[in-house]
């Protein structure tokens, strides 16, 4: 079997790990470091549940390569357990029923995060746009649009919001 | 499901990735954001014994004015383009295609070389670039040379690109002050490949490109519908019966059978291409 070394920093700490080249990011987050909130659908890049942040940005953990992600930083849900945006978002779902099985909920989250840091989105129909790539199957998606919008009002309304990401 | 196993390398730079394509034993193929071949990798649809990874080559992130073109690296993501960070020839299309392609997830791995390369009617930017006129340049194993984008697309998910060769650079135009453009996909899920897309650019008095994808096995130059567009000034809504009749003249002389359903949507599309970019 082939294998290939890899060093990464995931969630903040130097990983290294030795890999099939056709191994998922995903899947050796999963398997190889215990790390379950990146969730596998579809396994081809349209469901959006294994959404994660590879330096910094969303990507598809199921067609991302975990040898391409070789010196780069990754980060999952797991990251943002402290994350003062990713709480607000967390109470949001809770609140507006954004979630029902849970199984999109972690690509939700992360996507919901970048979507209000990013400040692309301005209005509710282009919140419904961004959200085009996730995949839910039990909420009908209105429980999880309010809880965004909640969150990015909560987000935009808190203390010193002028200067930036907390 | 899982890729069937292969072997991977990163290639340092192009001459690097065209030697590892050199010594490769098997089928080698070459990977760069992975948006499509990730798939197809993962659906056992493509089981090549070796990766050859370009995503690591810095020179393919480059984007340059280069007088009146832009050169864009092979490995531009789409959320760059979508984001206003590189130039932009496009007067302004280029970013707004690019917001509704695909999913940002996606966008921001997915490189305008590989849209070019996997050569789908329904993507962007195959039929954007035919309507901006663009470029390519391409690196084998032979050299360099170059292709305009009309030739390099030879029939559905089939390019002129030879397996060793790798798609380098795209060179597009820039579009003059007074230059407009149209453009409208129409799909029933924001991202998703278009049922039918119209890119109208009117490059200046007479000069238009119209192309139409989705209708046919490649994205089509449409010839009377464009003569017809640099024909009247301005935008009239009783022009859509002859926008109709010449999108049939086109179709017909492509060889190209669509039902009724299909050809409204075409007609459709071309017209709100055409009035935005007239209008």
């Amino acid at each position: 079997m082939i294998r290939r070394e890899i060093a990464l920093e995931v969630n903040g700490r130097s990983v290294h790990a030795s890999v099939e080249p056709r191994q998922s990011l995903a899947d050796y987050l999963r398997d190889g470091l215990d790390l379950t909130a990146t969730h596998l659908g579809c396994e081809h890049g349209v469901c959006g549940a294994c959404t994660l942040l590879l330096d910094g940005e969303p990507v598809r953990g199921c067609i991302t390569l975990a040898v391409a992600a070789e010196g780069r930083r990754v980060d999952t849900l797991e990251a943002f357990d402290e994350d003062p945006l990713m709480n607000l978002l967390r109470q949001a779902f809770s609140e507006h029923h954004g979630l029902q099985c849970g199984f999109c909920t972690p690509g939700m989250l992360l996507m919901a995060r970048d979507i209000i840091l990013s400040d692309r989105v301005a209005s509710d129909a282009e919140l419904r746009v961004a959200l085009s790539g996730n995949i839910c199957r039990c909420t009908g998606y209105a429980g999880i649009l309010r809880a965004i919008s909640a969150a990015r009002e909560a987000w935009q309304a808190r203390p010193h919001a002028a200067t930036g990401p907390a | 499901m899982k890729p069937a196993p292969f072997d991977y390398a990163a290639a340092r730079d192009l001459d690097h990735a065209l030697a590892l394509f050199g010594e490769a034993e098997g089928e080698a193929k070459y990977i760069a954001g992975g948006q499509t071949l990730g798939p197809m990798l993962n659906l056992r649809l493509s089981q090549p014994d070796r990766l050859i990874d370009l995503g690591r080559i810095d020179a393919l992130r480059d984007a340059r004015s280069e007088g009146d073109r832009v050169v864009f690296g092979a490995g531009v993501r789409h959320a760059e383009i979508e984001d206003g960070l590189l130039p932009d020839p496009s007067g302004g299309l280029m970013p707004q295609a690019a917001a509704r392609l695909a999913y940002r997830a996606i966008r921001n791995r997915g490189t305008l070389g590989g849209s070019l390369v996997h050569a789908d009617p329904a993507a962007e930017w195959p039929n954007i670039l035919l309507a901006l006129d663009a470029t390519v340049h391409l690196r084998g194993l032979a050299g360099a040379r170059e292709v305009r984008l009309g030739d390099f697309q030879l029939g559905y998910l089939t390019t002129d690109l030879a397996p060793d060769e790798i798609v380098a650079s795209i060179s597009i135009p820039v579009l003059g002050p007074t230059a407009r453009w149209g453009y409208h996909k129409l799909c029933r899920q924001p991202g998703e490949f278009a049922q039918s897309l119209a890119v109208t650019v009117v490059f200046g008095p007479g000069r238009v490109r119209c192309v139409l994808g989705c209708a046919g096995p490649v994205p089509l130059l449409l010839k009377a519908v464009s003569a017809l567009a640099g024909g009247v000034s301005g935008w009239r809504d009783d022009v859509r019966t002859e926008i109709a009749a010449a999108l049939e003249t086109d179709l017909s002389a492509a060889g190209i059978a669509v039902d009724a359903v299909d050809l409204r949507a075409h007609a459709a599309t071309v017209a709100r291409s055409m009035k935005d970019a007239l209008a």
